[in-house]
Order: C-alpha cells, then structure tokens, then sequence
C-alpha cells in the first residue's frame, strides 16, 4: 500500500511539472492560414465528417462510396505542414496515424500512404489519380483539384 | 529462467552448440554478413517506395523495410548474447510487400532475419503471407477475411514486434513479450476475421485469428519443460493457437484501449525410450491495455494473466497461474526526442511471488529468483526522420524469470540482480 502511495505521488508530480512546462510538442507546429482537403477533380464527394475524413487518413476504408479506391496522399511525417493538418483539420495526434499505419504496412494487413516530398508533387498527385485525397495549405493555387470541406 | 515453463533444462543442450561454434572461432562481429543480403536488397530498393510517380496505386506493389542493430552490456549475467562482454547479437531485418488486386483483395507477404541472443539464427524466414478480403467497406463499418501466415493480435505490440521504430523502447516489457517464446505466439497459419465500427467518439476493432502455430524442436523442449540433459525428439500435434482482441481508440488519440486473450493448446508424443509420456500443454493469457497521451506525454501500461499447464508429460504436472504488467511514462522533449521510464513485473505464480516454494518443491533446481523478475527500464529515444531512430536504454532487473539460461548456462551462478545497458540503431522505409 505503501509502494502505491509512492507512485502515486510520483505521477501527480510529474503531472504538475508538465502542466508548468512549454506548450506541447503538438503544439509547436506552426500554421499559416490553415490547411485544407483536396481531392481529384471527378470525385463526387463535396463533403465529409470529421470521423470520415480520419478513417480515411486512417487508411482504414478503402473506397469511396462509388466504389473508387482510395489513395492517401501525404507529406512526410516532419512536414510542418503534415502536422499542421493533422492538428487543425484533423484533430488527432500525429504518432497515432503513423501507429495505423505502421501496423497496416509491418504486419501486411493493410498498406500505408503515398509520400509525396512537397505540396506541388501532392497537387500533382491528386490531380492524377482517380480517387486520390490529399492537403494542402489554403491560399496555394490548385484550380486542377477539387476541395472537400469537413461538415 | 526465461520460461512460463522452465526453460533451464532445454537450453543446456543448445549451450554445448553454441561452445562448438565459438571453439571454431565465432564472434558478434561474425554474424552480421549472414543478413548483408538483406542490407543490399533493402539499400538498393528504391527507398522512396512510395513516393513513385505511377497513375494507379491499385496495380503497383508498394514495398517497405527495416533494419536495426543492437548493442548489449550487462555488468552481471548475460542477456541477448555473451552481453557481459558486450554483444551484437541482437538484430533484425525486413522486407515486405503488398499490393492491392482490387478494392476487395490485397496480398501482403514479409521475409525476416532475427537474430536475439545465442538461440541459433534460423535464417531468412517467411515472417507473414496473407491474402486479406475485405467484404465489407463503408466509412463506417468494415470487415473480411483473412488467410496466410498472420501475426497475431496480441496486446499492442506483438504484431509489429520485430519492426524497432514502432516498439516503444529497444527491447518490449519482457513479462509480456518474452522474446525466447516469440515463435509459438507471434504468428500462424491460420485464418482470421477482423472487423471496425466508427463510433461517433472513436473506433471499435476487432481481429481474431485461428490457426497452427509455427513451432520448431527448440521450442518443444521449452513447451514440455524437459530433463536436464534428456532433450526429446517427440513432436507435437493437433497444436492450435486462437487470439482474440477487442481494440478501442478514441478519434483524436488521446487514448486507446485493448483487450487481448489467447491460447495455445497441443498433444505432445514422446519419441522412442525417452522419459517422457504422452500428454497435453495449454497455455493462456489474457491481456488488458491501455495508452493515454497528455500534451507531451504518454503513459502506455498493460497486464497479463497466464495460465499454463502441462498435463502427464512429466512425472510431476507443471501448472502454474501467474501475472506480468508493466506501465511506462514517456515525455516527449521535442517531437524527435523521447524519454521514458518503465517499470516490469512478472510473476510466474501468483501464489509464491518470493518463489519460496519454487525453490523448496524443486528440490534446488530452481532458485526464489526464478519466479519473478522486477524491470526498471530508464531510456531516451530519437527519431529524427521517419526512416531513422537511434535509442539507449538501462535496465535495473531484479529477478531471473525471463533470463535465459541458454546465455547464462552455469545457473547457480546467475545473479539475481543485474544491470543492463542497450543500444540500439534503426533504419526504415
């Protein structure tokens, strides 16, 4: 019983501490204007909500409901922009779409996203593919794709 | 003592392979050619797999991989290699792909090599192969079929468990991981069915697997806890493994739970003139876990109970009830750079936690210390890219229970409380 207390004591110290500490890491992102949903220009989805759009990014549906495959297009997961939507569309914490996905890619049941290196190759991607979903930040030209608002 | 069984008497025999091949000259440094082919294949793979320019996804095949490399000092006993000289012998690499028929149909296969401790490298294996059906996909629900060699779904750890980056420290809490008995709980051949259900606060999962565990004689010798020095050439049958979890992640992450349950039962036949009888061993565990995230930190804990028996194999049955949990408080210094510090417990009997009685009914095989081990785990992880992740850890252990005597065969002499110092250097794709 004893031992218990110790812990206890331990963990609301700890606690305290951190409450007095800099903002979070999940905070430290920094965001321009906000970030917005892009999709191929022929897919007829105009909205979704907020749970739909993070089973997507999950990687756990794997079509529209037309039937399209989905295709996940991200920055890399230190892209400040990536964090950024993650953090002001999505809001979820970024280790736990990486922990989806990697159970998805390491354990062979299911896949991860496409990787794109900056949001010039996501616009093109986005563009390309038929079912593909991606983000960008808003105010960057992209006539060529189709946004989705989050309802 | 490394075992839900007691492992001690099978391992002697692999001590007296592991002598001959160190007479003929072998090191740590030795064993690192024998995964270069993989290191190749992984360095000349595009390693931006992902990122190709193809029009489709759903008629390429996405590839991924990994490879780490461990170092291991131990002031006393020896863990993961003859570590009390510093060992290599703790190492790991992949590589996987899948590819997706159709919205319906994706295959998915991974070959490994692992190396852990002075247990004899088996190569390059088939790790998983599966072919997964998704029969049903809406945005809110979803659920298939899968078949092949799966992992199964185990706690939140066991399925990616030998990918380093997605651990949450080098080495897994060994109550609950315990590395020596990886084969008979990491995978089958088995068929599964999974399912989730969005929630309007987060996602339901569900993932059961069935199906014959992928054992090897090393591993019977352990199961059936065999005499000192009398190894058995017997087999087991009818072996069956079943795992169930029940998976709940809230949607923004801050925290998920799990619980796990899975059983291990098989019929085991002597082989001729040996000391042993036909008989049957079942093993059985039920986990719980959780994880919350708070601002910068985690806190991740899981607790298990097992039950073991071993019936009419032995002059004396071995069935023991016992627990293992650990919790860990992880602080994230910068998104890259993670501290944490973990405490792990194991018990093998709940009812002699001292292991007084382990000791006394034994006659001397078996020390107090054998029953339990007491975990402290200090470490620091960085991760500066999703491809790259280097971590140190301390151990401070008290206890023998997952120290295997395959590394530390003069068992009279290991000591109960030893110090561990891990390092650890990791790459993915």
């Amino acid at each position: 019983m004893h031992k218990q207390k110790k812990y206890l004591l331990w963990l609301i110290i700890t606690l305290l501490v951190s409450t007095f500490h800099r903002p979070g890491f999940a905070q430290d992102v920094s965001t321009s204007g906000g970030e917005i949903i892009i999709v191929h220009p022929a897919n007829p989805t105009k909205t979704l909500t907020l749970n739909q759009a993070r089973t997507i990014f999950s990687m756990r549906a794997r079509q529209w409901p037309n039937g399209t495959p989905i295709t996940v297009v991200v920055l890399n997961d230190q892209s400040p922009i990536h964090k950024a939507f993650l953090r002001n569309v999505l809001r979820i914490l970024p280790h736990q779409l990486r922990r989806n996905w990697d159970r998805y890619i390491y354990a062979g049941i299911g896949q991860g996203p496409m990787v794109v290196d900056d949001p010039l190759e996501m616009i093109e991607m986005v563009e390309k593919i038929p079912g593909a979903i991606g983000y960008i930040e808003k105010g960057v030209p992209h006539e060529q794709v189709l946004t989705l608002t989050i309802r | 003592m490394n075992r839900f069984l007691p492992l001690r008497f099978a391992s002697r025999r692999s001590w007296n392979h592991d002598q001959r091949q160190r007479r003929a000259g072998g090191s740590a440094l030795e064993q690192i050619p024998r995964y270069a082919a993989i290191i190749a294949v992984l360095l000349t793979t595009n390693v931006h797999a992902n990122d190709s320019d193809q029009s489709s996804l759903s008629d390429t095949i996405n590839w991924h991989g990994f490879l780490s490399q461990g170092f291991t000092y131990t002031d006393e006993n020896n863990f993961l290699g003859s570590s009390s000289d510093g060992s290599f012998k703790f190492n790991e690499a992949g590589l996987n792909a899948s590819w997706r028929a159709n919205n319906q149909l994706q295959f998915s296969a991974q070959a490994l090599y692992k190396q852990i401790g002075n247990a004899e490298p088996k190569g390059i294996q088939l790790d998983h192969a599966i072919a997964d059906w998704r029969v049903i996909d809406t945005f809110d629900f979803g659920a298939g079929l899968r078949a092949g060699r799966l992992k199964n779904p185990y706690g939140f750890y066991n399925e990616t468990r030998d990918t380093a980056a997605t651990r949450p420290s080098i080495l897994l809490p060994e109550s609950i991981y315990i590395d020596y008995l990886r084969a008979v709980l990491h995978s089958s051949d088995s068929v599964g069915i999974y399912g989730h259900q969005e929630l309007k606060t987060g996602t339901l999962s569900f993932s059961a697997v069935y199906g014959k565990p992928i054992l090897n004689d090393q591993i019977i010798s352990v199961l059936i806890n065999t005499y000192p020095g009398v190894p058995t050439r017997g087999d087991i049958r009818d072996e069956l493994a079943k795992a169930y979890r029940l998976d709940y992640e809230d949607a923004s992450g801050q925290w998920r739970s799990a619980i796990s349950y899975i059983i291990f039962d098989g019929n085991f036949t002597p082989g001729t003139g040996e000391p042993y009888s036909a008989g049957n061993i079942r093993n059985e565990q039920l986990l719980f876990s959780a994880e919350l995230n708070w601002q910068d930190w985690q806190l991740v804990g899981e607790y298990q109970i097992r039950e073991t028996e071993n019936n009419g194999i032995l002059a004396v049955d071995f069935n023991k009830k016992g627990t293992g949990y650990y919790v860990q408080l992880g602080y994230h210094f910068t998104s890259a750079l993670k501290g944490y510090f973990r405490k792990d417990t194991v018990f093998l009997d709940d009812s002699d936690k001292s292991g007084k009685k382990l000791e006394l009914e034994s006659g001397g095989a078996f020390f107090a210390r054998d029953a339990f081990a007491k975990d402290y785990t200090l470490g620091l992880a960085y991760q500066p890219s999703f491809e790259w992740s280097f971590g140190i850890e301390l151990h401070h252990v008290n206890g023998t229970f997952w120290l295997p005597d395959l590394e530390n065969p003069d068992v009279i002499n290991q000591e109960k409380r030893w110090n561990m110092l891990l390092l650890q250097a990791a790459y993915r794709f």
